[in-house]
């Protein structure tokens, strides 16, 4: 069964199906696990954290005995490969909606402006989803790094302009998501010197200008290749 | 200045069609996606070093104009223009108002353009954007000293009573080069426009009107509106989107008859970087074979619309 | 008022009234509705999505001559600066000035800020908004030709609830909406400009026709409580057939 479905379309008996609790799984579709089984959720590229137990509800929800769509896209239900094992219902989404960051979410983006106490980034992509518009975030000084929190400098670690890959801590204040880079992965992964060149990380607190070989400051994430 | 030989600034590395990931100097790999939203001038660069644009365009190549008229029965006169995804819709509605004393035969021809929020994320609800407002305040400046509808022609009872005619033209859908798609539309409303048979009685001092549109509106000249972007100072492109419109060093509209575009009706170069002369020299050849074009296709629209 | 951002034309500017011979007199009989339906049925609709290329999601939604074109911008950062789990949702209704016997202004007047308001009440319980801290849902609606305010506002709603689903945003159902036109004891669904002009009151429902729920009801007008449950049921009718349509549509996309 693969068929079309439109927010509102009743789905199943929710009696038959349950919710699934399973962590730290990319999904691409959100599936409800059956035959008295389990409701799995997740969107595509974001990593099911313990906490967001929001995630879970997406794309289906229940009401009234039942569980509908509440996305267009299409519904599958997958019969077990192994008797006794769980059906599963699916539902995949015609149409990635608009990323939003969430708590644990790597986002990217530039530095737009930097104050001794923190730096404000405007984040441009939510995992490897490009926001259509910019959302604020701030990295404040004791998340840029995870060691010596107290000897970080802000001016030593990011400059307006560099392209910084981040964590979401928290839904943060009225204006801003709370940022952190306090992990390898994340810092500067693009950065340009004074003289206008892209800089080579040198080490995790240094990068180079190919051109001049001046050395800058910057809380460099360790490069994935 | 893309690619420059041996620099380590982005765009060194050899390019595909699509700039597909490349492993950049610092060791990120950016899906392009992600690359077009973070370094988009460099995204435009690479293709435009190779002679393409991102929406597959050649550089000098212009989006068909996709013209429809009459679509709004309670306006006198109407069209639809499509530039790729821009879409505008222009209404004319006539009323009736006092002359002023100094020109007691003179009618009003009053154009605006709204971007309303509805037509791109940029624009918030409030007072229209800049865009709007030098597009709206332009077109008026041109169609007055072009004199494109006679003013006398709006004339029903001389320091009485004459038409003012208000044209909007709305956007809904704001793709690039808002300008050519808004005087497009303008024209080809106005060109479409039917005016009740209007009659003054001097009794009751009011104008009464056939319940019919009769009167189509005597429209002197086919305006042809061109524009160019100008991409890092040297690189010309026809007709620029919404993805290249921020990213320009100039911008050029030039405005030409539609007939055998011989004719110069406006040019407007609002700052940026120069154009050097041979460069603006090419534009106007390209403008030329652009305003046949168009007026082709609002030739085809005419024919369309009066078929029904 | 002065305008500084927009060409202004004369101060003052009049609809020209018809001639007195041209005036037709013209009789309303609801069960002889000019364009030849009958008193429960709705105009033809038509429905197309992604029409606003920019946006998230967008519509577009005919009626008869009426037309309206919504997009839905969001989620994105709400910028009015206070904290909520949940996300808001903006909705801005607005007639282009061309749309209607007389020009419009571009300031909101009150009936648009009426209906910028209905059409958020209708909305909103549909929209999975706890799904979506921090932000905000932004909808848009231009009316490009209106024939019937109440209908205006129905076809609004049916449209705006289509742009939403469209663009990917969660939803428990499409909302439908559907105006109804008191005649006496007799019932109109879906009055023109025209017939408007004749009937003793209105009702605007707006309903989720999977859920069989109410979102947002509005009545005008005084009429007995039988004839008000009679067109209720009338307009729910009415939205299963436009939620049909609303259905197609979306699923012609995927």
């Amino acid at each position: 069964m693969n068929q079309v479905v439109t927010p509102g379309q009743r789905l199943a008996n929710a009696g038959d199906y349950q919710e699934e609790e399973k962590e730290g799984l990319q999904w691409t579709s959100i599936a409800l696990v059956g035959a008295r089984q389990l409701w799995r959720t997740v969107a595509l590229g974001i990593t099911l954290s313990a906490a967001s137990t929001r995630l879970t509800k997406l794309l289906m929800f229940f009401r009234d005995d039942f569980i509908y769509a509440s996305v267009v896209g299409r519904t599958q239900v997958t019969q077990p490969s192994v008797s006794g094992q769980p059906l599963v219902l699916t539902v995949t989404r015609q149409k990635e909606a608009n990323a939003i960051p969430d708590v644990g979410s790597i986002v990217t983006g530039k530095i737009i402006r930097v104050k001794p106490q923190f730096a404000t980034m405007s984040i441009m992509v939510v995992g490897a989803v490009p926001c259509r518009e910019n959302f604020q975030g701030v990295i404040r000084i004791q998340d840029v790094r995870a060691t010596e929190r107290d000897k970080v400098q802000i001016y030593k670690s990011f400059r307006p302009g560099d392209v910084v890959r981040a964590e979401v801590v928290s839904l943060g204040d009225a204006r801003s998501y709370y940022l952190s880079t306090a992990d390898n992965e994340l810092g500067v992964i693009f950065a340009q010197s004074m003289a206008g060149f892209t800089m080579i990380p040198i080490s995790w607190e240094q990068m180079i200008c190919p051109k001049t070989k001046v050395m800058e400051y910057r809380k460099c994430a360790k490069p994935n290749v | 200045m893309a690619g420059g030989e041996g620099s380590t600034g982005p765009g060194s590395e050899a390019m595909d069609m699509t700039p597909q990931d490349r492993p950049s100097a610092t060791g990120f790999s950016l899906d392009p996606e992600t690359f077009k939203k973070i370094h988009p001038m460099e995204y435009h660069r690479r293709f435009l070093s190779q002679g393409v644009r991102a929406d597959g365009r050649v550089l000098t190549k212009f989006r068909k104009a996709k013209i429809s008229l009459g679509s709004i029965s309670t306006a006198n006169g109407s069209a639809m223009v499509r530039l790729g995804d821009t879409t505008v819709i222009c209404g004319v509605k006539a009323e009736v108002t006092e002359p002023k004393p100094a020109a007691p035969k003179s009618g009003f021809i009053v154009p605006n353009l709204d971007l309303p929020p509805l037509c791109s994320p940029n624009y918030r609800a409030g007072p229209p954007p800049e865009l709007a407002q030098t597009v709206s305040e332009y077109i008026d400046q041109v169609i007055k000293s072009c004199d494109l509808v006679d003013p006398e022609t709006l004339c029903i009872e001389p320091g009485h009573a004459v038409w003012v005619l208000y044209v909007d033209v709305i956007c809904l859908n704001h793709g690039g080069n808002v300008m050519d798609a808004a005087l497009i539309a303008l024209v080809a409303a106005l060109k479409h426009t039917l005016l009740p048979k209007a009659t003054f009685y001097e009794s009751e001092s009011t104008v009464r009107v056939t319940e019919e549109r009769t009167v189509p509106l005597m429209v002197k000249q086919t305006l042809i509106p061109v524009t160019f972007g100008v991409f890092d100072g040297t690189i010309t492109l026809a007709d620029p989107t919404s993805d290249e419109e921020p990213h320009l060093s100039t911008q050029l509209t030039l405005i030409l008859d539609g007939i055998g575009g011989n004719d110069a009706y406006g040019m407007l170069k609002p700052g940026g970087t120069v154009i050097n002369r041979s460069a603006l020299l090419d534009m106007w050849e390209l403008a030329k074979i652009r305003a046949i074009n168009v007026s082709e296709a609002l030739e085809e629209a005419f024919n369309a619309a009066n078929a029904i | 008022m002065a305008d500084r951002k927009r060409v202004v034309g004369p101060e003052k500017s009049v609809v020209p009234l018809l001639e007195p011979g041209s005036l037709v007199a013209f009789t309303f009989d609801p069960n002889r509705r000019k364009d030849g339906r009958n008193v429960d049925r709705i105009r033809p609709v038509f429905m197309k999505t992604g029409v606003v290329r920019q946006a998230n999601g967008s519509a577009y939604m005919e009626a008869g001559k009426l037309k309206v074109a919504c997009a839905v911008y969001g989620p994105r950062q709400n910028l009015k600066s206070k904290v909520s789990t949940r996300g808001t949702l903006g909705c801005d209704f607005k007639f282009s000035p061309f749309s209607g016997g007389r020009r419009r202004g571009y300031m909101k007047d009150s009936q648009e800020r009426e209906y910028s308001l209905v059409l958020e009440q209708a909305l909103s319980p549909a929209v999975r908004l706890d799904l979506m801290p921090k932000s905000t849902i932004d909808v848009f609606v231009q009316i490009l030709e209106s024939d019937g305010s109440a209908a205006c506002l129905a076809a609004a709603i049916t449209c705006a609830s289509l742009a939403l689903a469209d663009a990917g945003i969660e939803m428990v159902d499409a909302v439908a909406a559907c105006a109804a036109g008191y005649f006496g004891s007799t019932i109109c669904l879906d009055p023109t400009e025209e017939e408007e002009g004749y009937e003793g009151g209105s009702l605007v429902l707006s309903y989720m026709p999977s859920l069989n729920e109410v979102t947002h009801v509005i009545q005008s007008g005084e009429t007995s409580t039988a004839t008000t449950v009679k067109a209720l049921e009338l307009c729910v009718d009415a939205c299963s057939q436009i939620h049909t349509v609303m259905q197609q549509s979306l699923a012609a996309n995927v």
